[in-house]
């Protein structure tokens, strides 16, 4: 008979055969029958010995610095630490919860191939080794190329290796059909119209000086619901010290609570209210006259063009009491400058109006003269680290970020980004390779490499993405867990989780800027690998390999940090190192610097760029989008404890939010006959269903609006956690608006009524589900 | 002059808890050439015959599906799938609930007692059914039968009671799915003789 021996354990000859040994293993081998060693004694957690190493965090985008305590080759526990300026000594739950998900046992453990013959989503796939993998996708690029270009295949990535497939590689591979829904998603029209305002971004780390401020009003910004860590920290410790709140937000937030005025506006009206508030500070003479005639450009421009939206015109649109208008614009000049509108981050709401509102933000904070001012938006910088050299890429970065403005693409060899023409910016948007996909036009795009981002899950549309996916030669998932269209992909590739891997520095654009580096804790479990690690493999195997001309991360960091005197060694010892920012107009000022980089080096009201391009050059109010009698506007926001669709197969944060509600209205549900904690379906203007759903009948919503917290509603049976719980926002938004300035895609624009009668789906709690791993 | 020590239940059946343990390591790693190569010359069929027989159970009957069936069938059944993987393929996770529990360290520190270490080329986590099987065959082959005794119905018991049946019900090759369900009771059966 032929068994093969296997040659995956060896036997260590020198060490076998004592019977001593062989009778202490038998009481070892035991678990059930004996005590077992390790279990730790009472009031201790480990019983080994500890190692620790730094990070920052993955569980969202924030990126706080922890330290991480390794025992017995596990992953015991993570913290925060003082020395990084974004943790400070804290973590929320999501990074508290970190190791449930590198220990999850849905993870993607090894390179799969769908089974030839088979159909996308249907789910049937082999093995593979990464070679084999390798060699299937570059086959397939190389057919793609050959037959309609490199422009061809698209990118899309989100998290920290998103860098490596959203800018990278797409750069090296002559790409610019590459994009991160964490642009025109999520943050676009704030960048575009930063960029044209104050000629600097926004950044990543929204840079508000909340230490210095004495007046806060936040405009559908959800702070403690959609927990950054230190926003968090520094929004409650200013609340503490006695700064004034202001709320604007159709429904009664978490931060509502704590205001002094809570506003509730009817949904798509803000950028009214807002225009009028730059007509009452400048009608009443109460902006900061001097800030403006010193830092703007084309105030006569504005005072004449908001001279028209007075707060009786406002009260009309928005419901809220001209008087109410006018007193809280009178308080916000009285504490000037150290009264701040903060910019939210999630800023896609209805596309047409999103940088007219945007830029209208701006606009209320630069009449109080806080821009660059204490108690208003600090500026800032990321720090300067030079990068490995290395030849440069064909294509420049088009996808854009979360903390960066767009990058011009200039003069090109390849063809422009198939949405090029249908908006102002020039970051890619994620939503609009969609169409092409389906339709050829303006051109084929038949690749998609998806790197971390749960497609059906974020872009709106999810039947079109899902038809558009059908189409493709090729389809790439790299990802950590099995998110729903993992399971569409051809290759699914497994990214290890960021307590196994390093990552590129972080360089963090801050009040005191600052580089943090992720070191591995614990070795990579299964055949996961890091992204830094699939793009140089996969971009040699492309024949691009002189931009991947470091052997490994660990010498591509350290050539780095040598660049600033430091090394990859002292960076294990320190985790952190903090720059000293210039924060305010006056530190540039000492330096002969001036911090605006716009055409006219000035705060620029009236955009000539827009004017030129035929776009409306100072901020109007368009009427929004209206729906169908009987339905309501759907809107979405986060929970505390989650992030995005990401961390719904995560124990820890599953036992603390299992499933998302509907918000209604109390007398909405009694005209409906709904009661409180009844299941409901959502069903959308176009026909689309979601559910069972509790509802959450309560007076903290308007009347003509509903709301569900985004990222359930899971549909993989895989993730066995995630499944089933909820209603997934995205799958309701069946419609979008663009935004002619960002590219953005405006996802408040879908209604849904409210169907009672759903049966209760009888789930069992996360901490039974989580019991039932252990019953054998 | 000195009687040698009668043979305890437990050597007698060394031989039969070797090739036993060759079965799960063989059939329940990822499927490659090896199996492929015992499938096709029956030798894989004539090991399952001869445990049978050994413990008086009946042989199973092995459907031989296609290699891509196969391979595609150990995918879904126990690395990932649409509709849920059925059997993690971890021996700690069955005893724990947990990868890398405490289980698995006791288990990897136990199989350092014995000199068994993993080799590089090895990419899951050391208490993969297949390398725990493995590691018996490596025992019963150092003269530790004991060992290999007390891991299989330490370790390798609680994995087959606890996912046979679930393998069983999701397998579409005719291949897992019987041959858990034997290796199981094999188990069951060579572990109770032992003890005997």
């Amino acid at each position: 008979m032929k068994l093969d021996r296997r040659d995956f354990i060896k036997l260590s000859c020198a060490t076998v055969g004592a019977l001593a040994v062989g009778s202490t293993a038998k009481a070892q081998l035991f678990p059930g029958g004996f005590p077992n060693p390790f279990r730790p004694p009472p009031g201790k957690w480990f019983t080994g010995e500890v190692t620790t190493s730094y990070s920052y965090c993955e569980m969202c985008f924030w990126k706080c610095g922890m330290k991480v305590s390794v025992e017995g080759g596990k992953v015991r526990k993570v913290d925060g630490y003082l020395e990084n300026p974004k943790s400070r000594g804290m973590l929320c739950p999501r990074g508290q919860a970190a190791p449930a998900t590198t220990y999850d046992p849905d993870r993607l453990k090894r390179p799969l191939i769908r089974v030839e013959g088979s159909q996308r989503g249907e789910g049937r796939y082999r093995e593979a080794s990464w070679d084999e993998a390798f060699d299937y996708i570059t086959e397939k690029m190389f057919a793609i190329r050959d037959e309609y270009g490199t422009e061809s295949v698209a990118f899309m990535g989100h998290g920290t290796g998103d860098e490596w497939f959203a800018s990278y590689l797409p750069g090296a591979w002559g790409s610019p059909n590459a994009a991160k829904p964490s642009v025109s998603l999520c943050t676009a029209p704030r960048e575009t119209a930063s960029v044209y305002t104050f000629g600097r971004g926004i950044a990543g780390h929204e840079q508000i000086d909340w230490d210095e401020t004495d007046y806060i009003v936040l405009i559908g910004h959800h702070i403690g619901e959609d927990t950054h860590n230190t926003q968090l920290q520094q929004f409650a410790q200013a609340l503490t010290r006695g700064a004034k709140l202001v709320v604007v937000d159709p429904r009664f937030s978490v931060a509502a609570a704590k205001a002094k005025d809570w506003l509730p506006i009817k949904p798509a009206t803000d950028t009214a209210l807002l225009l009028a508030w730059i007509n009452v500070l400048i009608e009443e003479g109460i902006y900061d006259a001097e800030y403006v005639e010193k830092y703007t450009l084309g105030f006569e421009q504005l005072a004449e063009h908001a001279a028209q939206y007075t707060p009786e015109w406002a009260e009309a649109i928005t419901e809220i009491p001209a008087d109410t208008i006018r007193r809280i614009a009178r308080e916000m000049a009285a504490h000037a400058p150290r009264a701040v509108l903060p910019v939210g981050r999630h800023v896609v709401w209805y596309g047409h109006d999103d940088s007219h509102r945007m830029r209208a933000l701006y606009f209320v904070n630069i009449l109080l003269g806080n821009y660059g001012m204490p108690g208003g938006y600090y500026l800032c910088d990321a720090p300067i680290v030079e990068k490995f050299p290395a030849p440069e890429l064909p294509l420049a970065p088009a996808a854009g970020g979360c903390g960066g403005g767009p990058v011009e693409i200039g003069d090109s060899p390849f063809r422009p980004s198939v949405d090029r023409g249908k908006f102002f910016g020039t970051a890619t948007s994620v939503q609009e390779f969609i169409e092409p996909m389906i339709t050829g036009e303006p051109y084929p795009v038949k690749g998609l490499f998806a790197y971390g981002v749960n497609i059906f899950h974020s872009i709106p549309m999810v039947e079109r993405t899902k038809e558009a996916l059908r189409h493709l030669d090729l389809y790439v998932a790299i990802d950590i867990l099995p998110m729903e269209h993992v399971m569409w992909a051809d290759v699914i590739l497994p990214e290890c989780t960021f307590l196994e891997r390093h990552d590129d520095l972080n360089l963090v654009a801050h009040k005191t800027p600052f580089i943090q580096a992720r070191f591995p804790a614990v070795e990579p479990m299964y055949d996961s690998k890091p992204a830094w690690w699939i793009a140089r493999e996969l971009g040699i195997k492309l024949g691009l390999g002189e931009y991947f001309p470091w052997e490994n991360i660990e010498e591509y960091l350290d050539r780095r940090l040598s660049s600033i005197g430091s090394s990859l060694e002292a960076m294990a010892e320190q985790g952190t190192i903090v720059r000293r920012g210039r924060p305010y107009i006056a530190d540039w000022e000492r330096l002969n610097r001036n911090p605006f980089d716009t055409p006219s080096g000035q705060l620029e009201f009236y955009s000539e760029r827009f004017a030129e391009a035929g776009l409306d050059p100072l901020p109007v109010f368009i009427d929004p989008m209206e729906g169908p009698a009987g339905y309501y506007r759907l809107l979405y926001g986060r929970s505390p404890v989650h992030t995005f669709a990401r961390t719904h197969n995560n124990a820890v944060l599953m036992e603390m939010d299992s499933e998302n509600s509907v918000w209604l209205n109390t007398r909405e549900a009694e005209r409906l006959g709904v009661s409180h904690r009844e299941y409901v379906y959502l069903e959308n203007q176009d026909g689309v269903v979601e559910g069972p759903v509790r509802a959450n009948v309560t007076e903290r919503i308007r009347q003509d609006c509903v709301y569900i917290t985004h990222g359930y509603g899971h549909k993989a049976p895989l993730m066995k956690l995630a499944n089933g719980r909820g209603a997934s926002d995205t799958h309701l938004q069946t419609r979008y608006d663009l935004d002619p300035y960002s590219g953005g895609a405006g996802l408040r624009n879908n209604w849904v009524r409210i169907v009672p009668g759903a049966p209760d789906p009888q789930h069992k709690s996360i901490a039974q589900l989580v019991r039932e791993r252990s019953q054998a | 002059m000195t009687t040698p020590a009668p043979q305890t239940p437990v050597e007698r059946d060394a031989e039969v808890l070797d090739l036993l343990l060759q079965l799960v390591a063989g059939t329940l790693r990822s499927p490659g050439e090896a199996l492929r190569d015992d499938l096709a010359s029956g030798a894989l069929h004539r090991a399952f015959d001869a445990v049978a027989e050994a413990l008086d159970l009946d042989a199973p009957t092995l459907e031989t599906p296609t290699w891509t069936t196969l391979e595609a069938a150990y995918v879904d059944l126990f690395i990932t799938s649409a509709s849920g993987i059925a059997a993690p393929p971890y021996v700690g996770y069955a005893i724990d609930g947990e990868l890398m529990g405490p289980s698995a360290q006791l288990l990897g520190a136990a199989f350092g007692d014995y000199g068994i270490e993993l080799q590089d080329a090895w990419s899951d986590l050391p208490d993969h059914v297949a390398a725990v099987a493995e590691g018996g065959t490596l025992l019963v082959r150092s003269d530790q039968p004991e060992a290999a005794w007390t891991l299989t119905e330490g370790y390798l018991a609680p994995w087959f009671d606890r996912f046979a049946t679930a393998i069983e019900t999701k397998d579409v090759s005719g291949f897992y799915g019987p041959v858990t369900k034997f290796l199981q009771a094999a188990i069951k059966e060579v572990t109770r003789e032992a003890r005997s």
